[in-house]
């Protein structure tokens, strides 16, 4: 009987190679089905020819990389990409340092912390799509409240053709989008600087630290493992970012007020050209991938 | 005794379980047999006639017991590209309420079925006015029912600020100037700058149209290069520069302006009226003014109900939109969107006869050119948006707009695979 047990529990222990690919197997069906997949689907759609015509039929006749020619032709894939570029830099640098200033403000002791955290957050509360409309109103050219402060202060000539102008208009974007990705950025920081020891900024302080030495030295180093990721994602999110500029630009009106996604979203849903939309998309992929692994990479580095 | 008992008792629980799997399975054959038929509608209507349109659905439902109609709700943009990616998974509504140009995507990718195939073509002509039906028409079939006829642009007046009727352009401008001085108004006449359909009725001021054949989408052929586009776009933005319509104004922000008086007058449809009145405002409806002499010419279009070629219940969505085009239902609908029916019998009832709002706008719908429906127009809607922002926004010169939307147009149709002969 004793005997018996033995073999059993040994039966048991014995590891079986399938195993953990059966506790994998959820995750794997998940990750087939709503990644794999839809990725696989695109690459193969981008070498065919897929537009209105033939969209219902789902015959669409393999073209190879034409798609991807007709769009390295296009000066206006190229002028869009420089500008897409510019509007994650612009975006991201500015989340990244205005979130990481307001952080530190927040980590000290502040009267009315609580009221002004929470203030800080609210744009984040508020639904893209809510927050970009109310922007365009603010940036209204005749009755925005925006303009009506810059007249107030400097006469009828220092109002800006915020949303008809396409440079402008591509300005206002960004001003909304830094306003709406400050607090995501912010609170990540805060949660850093949160984790921060107390002592080390004590063995600073008896170092004979200043602020800044502190800020450099310690909270910095200390952060890289928040801000990689945070960078990383926020990047991410904004080089895809298709809300903000839709919305604040009527759908798109100027090629030169658009990023990469937005064009790609007008292409596919205004003029039904799929199979070139979804090359643009591999594209973006790409260029994301490419982004993320450098960076990623060079942090690993420099540790 | 023992053994009796067991047996018994055996026999009960077999007899319970095989009642109730009795009782199971006369329920799954009720529900199945009770689960109503699901008739999938979307519609691009205004909320007004969204209530109007439940009554009517709730009454086709009393009529037709086991039959619901699921009613959703989409912008028009929003309505075209969510059938079309439906479609491309043979999913989707069962029936689409929305304007005829949505016929410029539905027919070319093949995602709804012809009128004349489902019911006839004598049914559909002893039905419909003939001139409705010729707007329902794409390459010279039938695809939609249509369910009113109009659609176009109208000048809206607040009887406050300008008791009659402006006539011209000219009149309204030195009206607009004895306003301003006098501080009753900030503006002469608002409309929606962003969008090119608020505009284009200006074209025929000034002998212009943005294609030629445009019933034709194999000979289609923009031609937005005309100079008359330069002219229309120099006249607006002098009328912005003098101060007379608001710059930089979307439809919202124009009809704002409307509704708190600080604008005499606006440019928008017949969809709108009753909010106006409504608000409890004093309007009037007439033609846009004439500019030097010539009047613009509002673009007209209908709007109808369309089958989808992946429709499971055909019959059912064919008796749906047969029922909701009758006399009556057009009867019930005219007083919430304020067009006019496209059956005889409802043309001619009081609803229409009697409805001031409606009979304002004759002159406007008799006077009106229709609203092209071929692919080409997205392209050209596309290019007058960006141009018109451009003019408006001191970006390029008016006489520049001619070629720089041109080449917008041909680049947007080269984008759609559309080659241009």
């Amino acid at each position: 009987m004793q005997a018996r047990r033995k073999g059993k529990s040994y039966e048991l222990a014995r590891p079986r190679w399938y195993v953990p690919l059966l506790f994998l197997l959820p995750a794997m069906l998940v990750m087939v089905a709503m990644v794999a997949y839809p990725l696989y689907y695109e690459v193969d759609i981008s070498f065919r020819s897929v537009t209105l015509y033939n969209l219902r039929s789902g015959n669409y006749p393999w073209i190879g990389l034409e798609n991807y020619k007709s769009m390295f032709e296009d000066p206006q894939f190229f002028s869009t990409l420089i500008r897409t570029v510019v509007w994650t830099v612009v975006n991201v640098v500015s989340h990244v340092s205005l979130g990481f200033m307001l952080a530190l403000i927040l980590n000290r002791k502040l009267p009315g912390k609580a009221i002004i955290r929470v203030l800080l957050i609210l744009p984040w509360a508020v639904p893209q799509y809510i927050a970009a409309i109310a922007m365009r109103n603010l940036f209204n050219e005749t009755y925005g409240p925006i303009n009506l402060v810059l007249k107030a202060l400097f006469g009828d000539g220092a109002t800006v053709m915020w949303l008809s102008n396409p440079a402008n208009a591509f300005k206002a974007a960004i001003i909304t989008n830094i306003w709406l990705g400050v607090p995501f950025m912010m609170m990540t920081c805060l949660g850093g600087l949160q984790s921060i020891p107390q002592e080390l900024y004590e063995a600073a302080d008896i170092d004979g630290a200043n602020w800044w030495q502190k800020v450099r030295n310690v909270v910095l180093p200390l952060m890289k493992p928040v801000l990689t990721p945070a960078i990383v994602l926020g990047t991410i999110w904004t080089f895809n970012m298709v809300n903000v500029i839709y919305i604040l630009t009527y759908g798109s009106t100027h090629e030169a007020a658009q990023i990469l996604v937005s064009q790609i979203y007008k292409r596919a849903f205004e003029f039904f050209r799929y199979g070139y939309a979804a090359a643009m998309s591999v594209v973006v992929f790409i260029l994301l991938v490419s982004f993320s692994s450098v960076f990623i990479r060079a942090q690993k580095l420099e540790d | 005794m023992v053994e009796y008992t067991t047996i018994t008792k055996g026999g009960i629980v077999m007899k319970r379980i095989l009642a109730l799997a009795v009782v199971a399975v006369v329920m799954f054959a009720m529900t199945v047999n009770a689960a109503p038929t699901i008739l999938s509608f979307w519609e691009q209507d205004d909320p007004s006639a969204q209530v109007v349109m439940d009554v009517l659905i709730a009454e086709f439902e009393k009529a037709n017991p086991n039959v619901k109609v699921e009613r959703s709700h989409f912008e028009t943009e929003d309505l075209r590209k969510n059938f079309a990616a439906a479609a491309i998974g043979s999913e989707g509504p069962d029936v689409v309420f929305g304007p005829n140009d949505n016929l410029g995507v539905f027919v070319p990718g093949g995602f709804i079925y012809s009128m004349e195939k489902v019911f006839g073509k004598d049914y559909l002509v002893s039905k419909f006015d003939a001139n409705a039906l010729q707007a329902s028409m794409y390459e010279g079939l039938i695809y939609l029912l249509p369910d009113r006829n109009g659609n176009e642009l109208c000048l809206i007046y607040n009887k406050k600020l300008i008791p009659n009727a402006p006539k011209t352009m000219e009149e309204l401008i030195a009206t607009t100037k004895k306003l301003q001085a006098d501080k009753k108004a900030d503006y002469g006449i608002a409309f929606n700058t962003v969008e090119p359909f608020f505009t284009v009725p200006f074209l025929g001021a000034f002998d212009t149209f943005v294609m030629d054949n445009p019933s034709s989408e194999k000979n289609a052929k923009p031609t937005l290069d005309s100079p008359g586009i330069g002219k229309m776009f120099a006249y607006l933005k002098g009328l912005m520069d003098d101060k007379i319509a608001p710059r930089g104004v979307d439809y919202g922000a124009a009809e704002g302006l409307f509704k708190e008086g600080k604008v005499a007058c606006l440019i928008n449809g017949p969809w709108s009226f009753t909010s106006y009145v409504d608000a409890g405002m004093s309007i009037g409806i007439t033609r846009i003014p004439s500019v030097a002499g010539k009047y613009p010419t509002s673009w007209t279009a209908v709007k109808g109900y369309c089958i989808s070629a992946n429709t499971k219940n055909l019959e059912l969505a064919k008796k749906f939109v047969d029922f909701m085009t009758s006399a009556e239902s057009q009867i019930k609908l005219v007083p919430a969107h304020n067009q006019i029916p496209t059956v005889p019998a409802a043309m001619t009832s009081d609803a229409v006869t009697k409805n001031v709002l409606l009979s304002s706008q004759t002159e406007a719908v008799k006077y009106g050119v229709a609203m092209p429906i071929v692919p080409q127009m997205r392209a050209c809607w596309d290019a007058l948006k960006a141009v018109q922002a451009d003019v408006f926004s001191n970006v390029i010169k008016p006489e520049d707009a001619p070629a720089k939307a041109q080449k917008l147009c041909l680049d947007a149709l080269k984008q759609m695979g559309i080659t241009v002969k």
